[in-house]
């Protein structure tokens, strides 16, 4: 039985519906969270709608419990004492932050600690963040999220005259977009056809805009929300470089590592970000892509320089990027790896 | 500062009419009086009856010595002037609480313990009544009821806290510091069970919701003017009603319609209840409200649900977006008391809704596209003044 954020095609739904050899429960925590129709079916279950925790239990033949965040774990605490089944946590970015966190997070990630069986951090940065917090280190298992190789395929890097730069993520302040914005900017200078494009929506949208006025990006600049996934693999298509210029928030909310940069890699865009979270688990500075220091305008812009001025370095770029996902961050291969941490909770391997 | 006594504050249809030529700001209003704040700790309630106001007076000055009491300062006929607390309710200070700090367990078990002490009848209080200052320190405000209902189990706090998810937590807690508190109110509970065929639910009379008794109140999903729909297992629920004429009502189109997909299955009937299906998901304006645009597929099912009534012989046509649960077996319609009875060929209600959300042009777009006779048939639709689509 899973537990997650919302019925939501942005939720991985994968690591609950296509875990090879096991079933599934989608369970979210009131019916308000089920936003998407087409992953509507009988699985789909509701935590405050559930009448009888061990018949519920019994009656679809639950043998583990998965929450896919920390505050999920937490909640599922009383029904994991109800019916004694074993509870596995999902471990990411916002979990190992104590920013903007509601009264009473840290005991009761203790107490989370204490009882729940597994860990699966996304990334063995926040492994290390969460043995900090108090997590004993053998009930941890690094599980990274993975991508869809087939939905990813590799195109070798456009040798073309644009520079079309793209980057991918919610408007909050760790994606670090405003400091992408004015590494951009200085970019300009030297590329004066360069164009930005960023992906996403959220609570710094309005900011975002007026910045994009006040370094004059005018239309070099384009802010793109609420678009499909097939909207957005056409933007991948016609970029040039991607960017996810991640950052520790001043809230200190941090990243796992980001999807978008796994499937830019995957896809064969030659990628520059930070040494922000797992990011560096990912690439290696100058093998699968450019890593340069979080939060800092100058670096960025030199790194953005360095790879519109070597074109002839992106295929070594991409094809390394390419290798690293397909080598620890295959959607098939991490399926896989959790229902093997699946079996050895339930006592299977050791 | 007695100038307050020129705010009048007495019983409108609906809501309460306050007429306050002071300065005081307005802080709260419930169902028997308002709040006004007199200065950085005195706040005066108004009361529109004053035996409610000599009742808050009595359980006040009853609760002076216990720490978790606001300070009684004065009372008149019809106010009385006590603490003001700025400080958030426990509601807001659990917000994105996904488990109860055992603090807080600590010091709501203390809270109760010493009310039952203290001889209150009513040993509960709902989370906006409970404040919490620095330190964690909570406090408690109105008392009106006190000494009147009788709560020995914290039935609105566990209801409340049930709504947050917080009450699973909650009682693992209860269970673990107090044992016996946690066996009285398994014991209430289990003492408490749901008989439907036996159940007080009592009309309000015209305009107002049915009354219902607070000891089940913990299954009860939801109560409308007719009557209040209780959890009765795993995948069934009662509505109880509060005329039996609706009941009588309903049945039938509920019984002559179960080969309809959007109408719940019945599985026994009373004469004052119906044992239905529970219907698991959000209703779909809970839906709308977090997508950005209507899809074909809403707009179509929502629309197969409106022809199918016509063609069964429905005379009310309307499905009210609360009133629609999207359920895994498709879209459900709840409510029919009045299908068979109310004339009502367009669906307004819907139409109002659907602006609410603005969808409605979308909607009708689709309509147009795939019925244009219905779509014929609904125009035009009535507005006010404002452009919103009148309801009947």
């Amino acid at each position: 039985m899973h537990l997650n954020l919302r019925v939501d095609p942005t939720q991985y739904i994968a690591q609950i519906r296509n875990v090879p050899n096991y079933d599934y429960i989608h369970l979210v925590r009131q019916p308000k969270y089920m936003i998407n129709l087409p992953l509507l079916n009988e699985k789909v279950r509701y935590l405050n709608e559930i009448f009888s925790k061990k018949e519920f239990v019994q009656k679809n033949n639950i043998s583990i419990l998965h929450a896919h965040h920390a505050q999920l774990g937490m909640l599922l605490l009383p029904f994991k004492d109800e019916t004694g089944l074993p509870l596995a946590t999902s471990i990411r970015g916002r979990d190992a932050t104590m920013a903007n966190q509601p009264v009473g997070y840290l005991e009761s990630m203790k107490l989370l600690f204490e009882q729940g069986e597994r860990f699966f951090p996304v990334c063995n940065y926040l492994a290390e963040k969460i043995v900090a917090m108090g997590c004993p280190p053998e009930k941890i298992r690094v599980l990274y999220g993975g991508v869809d190789l087939e939905k990813f395929p590799y195109r070798t890097p456009l040798q073309r005259n644009t520079q079309n730069i793209l980057s991918i993520g919610r408007l909050v302040e760790k994606k670090g977009h405003h400091i992408l914005m004015q590494a951009f900017q200085k970019v300009q200078a030297k590329f004066p056809t360069a164009t930005l494009t960023i992906i996403g929506s959220g609570e710094l949208e309005e900011y975002i805009r007026s910045l994009a006025d006040e370094l004059n990006l005018s239309d070099s600049f384009r802010l793109l929300s609420h678009m499909t996934k097939e909207q957005v693999q056409e933007q991948m298509a016609q970029s040039d470089l991607f960017c996810a210029a991640s950052l520790e928030a001043s809230n200190g909310d941090v990243e796992g590592i980001p999807n978008t940069l796994k499937e830019a890699m995957a896809t064969g865009i030659p990628v520059v970000s930070t040494n922000h979270a797992g990011i560096p688990e990912l690439i290696t500075h100058d093998k699968e892509g450019i890593l340069v220091q979080e939060n800092n305008v100058d670096d960025l812009a030199d790194a953005l320089e360095y790879m519109l001025t070597n074109r002839n370095r992106w295929e070594s770029y991409a094809l390394a990027a390419r290798a690293k996902v397909e080598t620890a961050f295959d959607q098939k291969q991490q399926l896989l790896q959790q229902a093997k941490f699946y079996d050895e909770l339930l006592g299977g391997l050791s | 500062m007695s100038d307050f006594q020129s705010i009048t504050v007495s019983k409108g249809e609906k809501f309460l009419e306050i007429d306050n030529p002071t300065e005081y700001p307005l802080i709260g209003m419930g169902s028997q009086g308002a709040v006004f704040k007199l200065s950085e700790n005195k706040c005066v309630k108004i009361y529109t009856n004053s035996l409610q106001a000599k009742m808050e007076k009595e359980a006040l000055l009853a609760g002076q010595h216990l720490p978790f009491f606001p300070r009684f300062y004065e009372s008149g006929s019809n106010y009385v002037i006590m603490e003001y607390f700025n400080a958030p309710t426990l509601k807001e200070y659990l917000r994105n609480c996904t488990y109860i700090p055992e603090s807080i367990t600590k010091k709501l078990l203390q809270v109760l313990s010493e009310l039952k002490k203290a001889k209150f009848t009513m040993i509960d209080a709902p989370l906006r009544h409970i404040f919490v200052l620095e330190n964690e320190e909570l406090k408690v405000i109105d008392h009106v009821n006190s000494f009147k209902r009788i709560h020995p189990v914290p039935l609105k706090l566990l209801r409340d806290l049930n709504i947050i998810l917080l009450k699973d937590s909650f009682l693992a807690q209860v269970m673990q510091l107090e044992p016996q508190t946690y066996k009285e109110w398994m014991d209430f509970f289990d003492h408490n069970k749901m008989d439907y065929k036996n159940i007080p639910v009592s009309s309000g009379g015209s305009g107002k919701g049915v009354k219902v008794d607070s000891a089940i109140s913990q299954t009860l999903i939801g109560k409308g003017h007719q009557g209040a729909v209780y959890r009765i297992s795993e995948d069934k629920c009662v509505k109880i009603y509060g005329k039996s004429e609706h009941a009588k009502q309903e049945k039938q189109v509920l019984l002559s319609n179960q080969h309809l997909s959007f109408i719940p299955k019945v599985f026994e009937t009373g004469s004052n209840y119906i044992v239905m299906e529970y219907l698991f998901g959000p209703d779909l304006n809970t839906f709308l409200k977090k997508q950005t645009y209507l899809s074909d597929e809403v707009a179509g099912k929502l629309f197969d649900i409106l022809a199918a009534m016509k063609s069964a012989g429905f005379k009310q046509i309307d499905a009210p977006l609360r009133h629609i649960i999207i359920t895994a077996n498709g879209f459900k319609s709840i409510d029919h008391v009045y299908s068979f009875t109310r004339s009502q060929p367009k669906p307004l209600e819907l139409f109002h809704n659907l602006q609410e959300r603005n969808f409605l042009d979308s909607f009708l777009e689709y309509v147009q596209a795939t019925d244009p006779k219905t779509y014929n048939e609904w125009m035009p639709i009535p507005f006010d003044e404002n452009g919103l689509v009148l309801k009947r």
